[in-house]
């Protein structure tokens, strides 16, 4: 109810407003974006440029989503666009920077859970969005195609390529058969 | 019968099992980043540097419009009462690229639609 009336008077150019429901989804927001960039500069850079395109486009939101919602989309947009700037090799490289960086700054090197990040980092972002939106933040198919602009059916075949890319880069398919081997 | 259900089966639980880890890793990552939310002034401060920077830009936008408008007014003026055939050729170049585009733009929009 309260969000609703900030956003309406958001729209009606209420800066205070708009300046109390970002600050509101921020951390949702930066959390989101260090997921999908694995960079704590580039998550708050990207979040600083959500905030400029979401209050040129606050007219345009209608309500249909919560606020967070509509602010991730945005974002992720803009991550994708920024993706599709760089050179490929370019983009593999950073990603693997960032990734070191990360592990560097969380001072883990040994845990199990980096391994799991790792091999999310070897997915492009067309792969690695749909399936931190859909397991993670718990978002449908449908929302996500939305999100994306992209086929419900595109979303779920990313995802579940996804996971068997996640699956062989932890060689759990390895695991797993010799898991069922040893139960025989 | 039974063996396709049981590959299966088989097949969903190692998929949830990736799921879990996919969650787990992506839970941890939450916990260890620290973001602070910031001051709602400094965030008023920024939307106010953007209104500012939007202004500029629609002044900028504005001006150059005038501009390409002025320009080919004055051409196309010029071309009506010095060149009429030329008039008509650039018209008839324009509507066959407006209908070209239009028809593009169809096309494109029905294959991703399919």
């Amino acid at each position: 109810m309260e969000e609703k009336r900030l956003i309406e008077s958001a729209k009606r150019g209420d800066d205070l407003a708009f300046a109390l429901l970002f600050q509101d989804s921020y951390q949702l927001l930066v959390k989101y974006l260090i997921k999908v960039t694995f960079s704590y500069e580039t998550a708050e850079d990207l979040a600083q440029e959500t905030m400029a395109r979401a209050l040129e486009k606050i007219q345009f939101y209608n309500g249909s989503s919560k606020f967070s919602t509509w602010l991730i989309s945005i974002a992720t947009n803009l991550f994708i666009d920024m993706t599709r700037k760089q050179k490929r090799e370019n983009r593999y490289k950073e990603q693997e920077q960032s990734i070191r960086k990360l592990k560097w700054q969380l001072q883990t090197s040994d845990e199990d859970w980096i391994d799991t990040i790792e091999a999310l980092g070897k997915l492009t972002e067309e792969i690695r969005i749909p399936i931190i939106l859909k397991h993670y933040y718990g978002y449908s198919y449908a929302e996500i195609g939305k999100m994306l602009d992209i086929a419900e059916g595109t979303v779920k075949s990313r995802v579940h390529n996804g996971i068997i890319a996640v699956r062989k880069e932890l060689r759990l398919d390895e695991e797993d058969s010799k898991h069922r081997r040893s139960t025989k | 019968m039974k063996k396709i259900v049981n590959i299966e089966e088989a097949q969903n639980k190692e998929f949830k099992s990736t799921i879990v880890k996919i969650k787990l890793g992506l839970g941890h990552l939450d916990e260890n980043s620290k973001v602070f939310n910031p001051d709602l002034s400094m965030i008023q401060a920024k939307i106010a540097e953007q209104r500012e920077l939007a202004e500029r830009k629609w002044r900028r936008d504005i001006k150059l419009f005038c501009l390409i408008a002025a320009v080919i007014l004055s051409v196309m003026l010029i071309a009506l009462y010095q060149n009429p055939i030329v008039f008509a050729a650039v018209q008839g170049i324009s509507a066959a690229c407006f209908i070209a585009v239009t028809f593009f733009k169809y096309i494109k929009q029905k294959v991703k639609e399919t």
